[in-house]
C-alpha cells in the first residue's frame, strides 16, 4: 500500500517536471544550464568519441588490407594524373604571379584557421548539430564557418559557451547558404532537407546540371568563403509548371565524419 | 540494481553522443538511452531509479542537442512515467507484453519530445509520419535486445541442466 502511494507520488512529480520542462523549452534562454552540463561532461564525451574513432579506424584498416592490391594499381594511375596536374599548376602559379606583379595586385591573404576537436554530435538528430572543444575563451564567435580537412564545409558556429561551441551543420534545415556548381553553370540557395541531404533551390531552369557534379560555396551569403566543397549532385528535380529547378545533393562532410575540424577565424572577403 | 541502472544509462548516453549518429535509419539514430530505460523498466520495475536516471541522462543529452533544452528530458520522463503505470497493470512475462510496453514507452517519448519542440501549434500529421518510422526502428532494436536477453537466459538454464 505504502509502495503504491510512493509510486503515485513519483508519477505526479514526474508529470509536473515534464510540464515545467515544456514551459522552459518554449521560453528559451537555457544557455547557462547547458554550458555547465557540457563543461562537466565534455571530457567523457570527447574520450568516448576518441575511443570510438580509433575502433572504427581499425575496422577500416582491416577492410583496406583485403583490397590493397587493387587500390595500389588505382593509386598509381591517380598519382600519374596528379603529377601531370601538379606540373600544370606550377606553370599556372608562375604565370599568375607574373600577372599580379605586372598589375600591382598583392598575393591573396591566407585564411586564419583554428583547429578544434568534435566532442559530440546531436544525440537524436532532432537537428544536425555538433559540439566542438573551442569556445569564447579561444576567440570563437557565432556565424564563424567551420570546415574539414580538404576544404569541405562542415557548418557554422551557432552558440558559443566558455570552452565549447555548438556548430549547426550544413545539413540542418535551419542552415541556408549560397552554392554554385564547379563548372559555374548553375547557382542557387542551399538548405538542409530530409535524411541529411541538401537541396540547391532557385536554379534557373535553363541551367545545365549533371549528376555527380561537385557544388561549392559561391561566397554570396557573407558567411562561407568562396570555393569550399559542399557536396555532389545526386538528383535533379524539375517541374514543368515552375520557373526554377532544384538539385538534391549528398553533403561531402558525411562521407567521412571528422574528429578534427577548423574554425575560420579570419578570411579574405 | 540502482547502481547498475545508473551505470548502464551512463554508457548509453556516451553511445548516444558518439556512435548513434553512425547508425541512422530513416534519418534518425537508434535511441540507446530509451532502450536501457524501457528494458530496465520491464525487467526490474525500479521506477524511482529509472526516473532519476532519465532526468540525469536527459539533461546531458539536451545540453548537446540542437533541440530546445528540455525536449529529451521531458520525453524520457514521459517514457518512465508510462513504464511505471504499465508495470502496475501489465504482467511482465511474455514477448507481446514487452512489445506493448516498448510501443507505449517509445510513442510517449517521441510524442512528448515533439510537443516540447513544436508546441501545440504544429500540423499533427507531418512530424508523426517521420516519427512513425523512427518509432518502428527503435521498437525493432528493442525486440532484438529482448531476444538476446531471453536467449542468454535459455542458454544459462540449459547449462545448469534445467
Amino acid at each position: 500500500m505504502r509502495g503504491s502511494r510512493t509510486k503515485r507520488k513519483w508519477i505526479m512529480l514526474s508529470v509536473a517536471m515534464i510540464a515545467l520542462l515544456i514551459f522552459f523549452a518554449r521560453l528559451g534562454n537555457t544557455a547557462p544550464v547547458e554550458s555547465v552540463v557540457v563543461r562537466a561532461t565534455a571530457p567523457f564525451a570527447a574520450s568516448a568519441l576518441y575511443a570510438w574513432n580509433n575502433i572504427a579506424t581499425i575496422g577500416v584498416v582491416v577492410g583496406d588490407i583485403k583490397n590493397a592490391s587493387k587500390e595500389v594499381t588505382l593509386l598509381r594511375k591517380e598519382n600519374q594524373q596528379l603529377e601531370e596536374g601538379s606540373a600544370r599548376h606550377t606553370e599556372l602559379t608562375r604565370e599568375n604571379d607574373a600577372l599580379r606583379a605586372q598589375l600591382g595586385v598583392g598575393a591573396s591573404r591566407p585564411r586564419i584557421l583554428m583547429d578544434a576537436k568534435v566532442i559530440a554530435f546531436d544525440p537524436l538528430s532532432f537537428s544536425y548539430y555538433a559540439v566542438i572543444n573551442k569556445g569564447a575563451r579561444d576567440g570563437v564567435n557565432p556565424q564563424m564557418p567551420v570546415i574539414m580537412p580538404g576544404d569541405v564545409v562542415f557548418g557554422k558556429i551557432k552558440n558559443v559557451h566558455e570552452t565549447t561551441s555548438e556548430v549547426v551543420l550544413i545539413a540542418d534545415s535551419g542552415n541556408k547558404m549560397s552554392g554554385i556548381t564547379m563548372s559555374g553553370g548553375a547557382s542557387g540557395v542551399l538548405g538542409g532537407a530530409k535524411g541529411g541531404s541538401l537541396v540547391l533551390d532557385l536554379i534557373e531552369k535553363s541551367a545545365e546540371l549533371s549528376l555527380d557534379e561537385p557544388v561549392v560555396t559561391s561566397g554570396l551569403d557573407g558567411v562561407y568563403p568562396r570555393g569550399l566543397i559542399i557536396g555532389k549532385i545526386a538528383e535533379v528535380i524539375s517541374h514543368e509548371e515552375g520557373i526554377f529547378k532544384q538539385a538534391r545533393l549528398r553533403p561531402a562532410y558525411m562521407e567521412a565524419l571528422p574528429s578534427t575540424v577548423f574554425v575560420i577565424m579570419e578570411q579574405q572577403r | 540494481m540502482k547502481a547498475v541502472i545508473f551505470f548502464v544509462t551512463g554508457v548509453a548516453v556516451l553511445l548516444q553522443l558518439t556512435v548513434a549518429h553512425q547508425m541512422e535509419v530513416f534519418g534518425a539514430p537508434f535511441n540507446f538511452v530509451l532502450a536501457v530505460l524501457v528494458v530496465s523498466g520491464f525487467f526490474y520495475g525500479n521506477y524511482r531509479a529509472i526516473a532519476f536516471a532519465s532526468l540525469a541522462a536527459g539533461l546531458v543529452l539536451d545540453s548537446y542537442s540542437g533541440a530546445p533544452f528540455g525536449t529529451i528530458t521531458a520525453g524520457l520522463l514521459a517514457a518512465s512515467v508510462t513504464s511505471a503505470v504499465f508495470s502496475r497493470v501489465l504482467p511482465r512475462e511474455h514477448f507481446l507484453h514487452f512489445l506493448l510496453y516498448t510501443l507505449v514507452g517509445t510513442i510517449s517519448f517521441y510524442g512528448v519530445a515533439l510537443i516540447t519542440m513544436k508546441g501545440a501549434n504544429f500540423s499533427f500529421l507531418i512530424p508523426w509520419i517521420g516519427a512513425g518510422r523512427v518509432i518502428m526502428y527503435n521498437i525493432a532494436g528493442l525486440a532484438l535486445i529482448y531476444g538476446i536477453y531471453r536467449w542468454s537466459i535459455l542458454l544459462k538454464n540449459r547449462r545448469n541442466g534445467r
